[in-house]
């Protein structure tokens, strides 16, 4: 009888130790702010960039427009707020000595490329050693956009999730030589997430803090 | 809040099942048992400096001697740490601008000894030592991202305490201790490096 006592004794412990074991601190407060991660090719020479082209869009992620025959395509985002976020980046840009082309005909001489996204709804998943994001991801900038290349490829580790309410600025090496079987190298990326305040002038406030925090943070871009 | 209620209550129960029922009986002859709620505080470690109350001590001996015992013990600690908004230029050259909360989890276990005094009175002091293995997880919470590292230490800590046994035929009562710890446990996450974890505390608790 003592000995059953003391079993469920030690099992009673053994409860105490198991729900009470592992403490996580709150992070409520950590939600509310934005994050910004910038990664970028440590053998790139951002000096030799001279100009560079951005599309006048935002490309949204999770969404889906619909062509006349009812077949999804990709949406993208381009209201005032849009074209301000981008604008951003082209002040950043500008004030580190870069020139940007606006003609879309010059896109193919630019030295590198800009494509930035929204992520609206979805969650997507991004590793260095599987980057399956935009092969899952259909309408994510096409490499043909660009120019005859294969697809893209981080020369570094990225290693990160998208998650909804976050902006995705990637800058892309337009000099690297295009092939069918050649990756287009990303030479910078940055991401900033936690843009859900639900309140849409906070949120592209946030972002431009973001985008212009991201160029702070990147001291080697400057021609 | 859920939590808390569940720990109590099996504290509560642990309490009510191992108290004997009659004078001088011990759940096991000539062996002792402690469960404790466990405060923790660490010393030079600028990663997780916050005092913490999530800890818990479990441990139990043999009475190789009127005076000396020999047994095992495990218990586990979480203190925590902030960092405002700042930007850490990480070791791959990336860099990231955010506020983050830290956690150090502690789970040490092994060889419990001690030397107890004045047995058969109602205040029973001990000065004892424990020696063993520690798993630690240092952990960054940042956004809605986790990032951690963990690892296997060395793990000492000398005590001293008091087992309070309010009825001389009865052994069930109160401990409370003092206790410093020190761990060979190290780690490197994002730019924080931690070399080894010191740490003192207190504890409370049932004996018996």
């Amino acid at each position: 009888m003592k000995i059953k006592r003391f079993l469920c004794a030690v099992a009673a412990a053994g409860v105490l130790l198991t729900v009470g074991c592992q403490k996580d601190p709150s992070t409520s407060s950590l939600h509310d702010e934005y994050l910004v991660y910038t990664a970028h090719d440590a053998e790139a020479d951002f000096s030799e960039v001279g100009t560079y082209y951005i599309p006048d869009s935002i490309l949204l992620i999770g969404t889906y427009a619909l062509d006349p025959n009812g077949q999804k395509i990709a949406k993208y985002w381009t209201d005032k707020d849009a074209v301000a976020l981008i604008n951003t980046i082209a002040r950043e840009m500008e004030g580190r000595g870069y020139v940007r082309l606006t003609d879309y005909d010059l896109k193919d001489t630019a030295d590198a490329g800009f494509q930035v996204s929204y992520v609206e709804e979805a969650s997507y998943f991004i590793g260095y050693n599987d980057p399956y994001w935009w092969g899952y991801y259909p309408y994510y900038w096409a490499p043909g956009y660009w120019g005859p290349w294969a697809g893209w490829y981080y020369p570094y580790t990225v290693y990160y999730g998208y998650t909804t309410g976050s902006l995705l600025v990637e800058m892309l090496d337009l000099n690297s030589t295009p092939g069918a079987d050649r990756k287009l190298p990303v030479i910078w990326s940055c991401y900033i997430s936690g843009l859900l305040h639900g309140n849409r002038s906070i949120d592209i406030k946030e972002a431009s803090d973001g985008i212009v925090q991201a160029f702070v943070q990147s001291p080697y871009l400057k021609k | 809040m859920k939590r808390s209620i569940l720990i109590l209550t099996a504290l509560c129960a642990v309490a009510a099942l191992c108290r004997p029922q009659r004078a001088e009986a011990q759940v096991l002859p000539n062996a002792y048992f402690n469960i404790d709620w466990q405060i923790g505080i660490p010393v030079s470690n600028d990663f997780a400096d916050k005092a913490s109350g999530w800890g818990a001590n479990l441990e139990g001996g043999y009475f190789l001697t009127e005076a000396i015992t020999i047994g095992g013990f495990l218990n586990y600690q979480t203190n925590f740490g902030e960092v405002g908004r700042q930007t850490l230029v990480l070791p791959s050259g990336n860099a990231l601008t955010t506020s983050q909360k830290h956690s150090v989890f502690q789970l040490p276990f092994g060889v419990a000894a001690r030397y107890n005094w004045l047995q058969g009175a109602i205040c029973r002091p001990y000065a004892g030592l424990k020696v063993g293995a520690s798993w630690a997880e240092f952990a960054s919470y940042y956004s809605i991202y986790k990032q951690s590292t963990d690892n296997w230490g060395f793990y000492l800590s000398p005590e001293v305490g008091v087992s309070i046994f309010p009825r001389r035929d009865l052994r069930f009562g109160i401990h409370a201790a003092f206790y410093y710890a020190y761990a060979t446990n190290s780690g490197d996450l994002l730019t924080y490096s931690i070399d080894n974890l010191n740490s003192f505390g207190f504890r409370i608790g049932v004996s018996f």
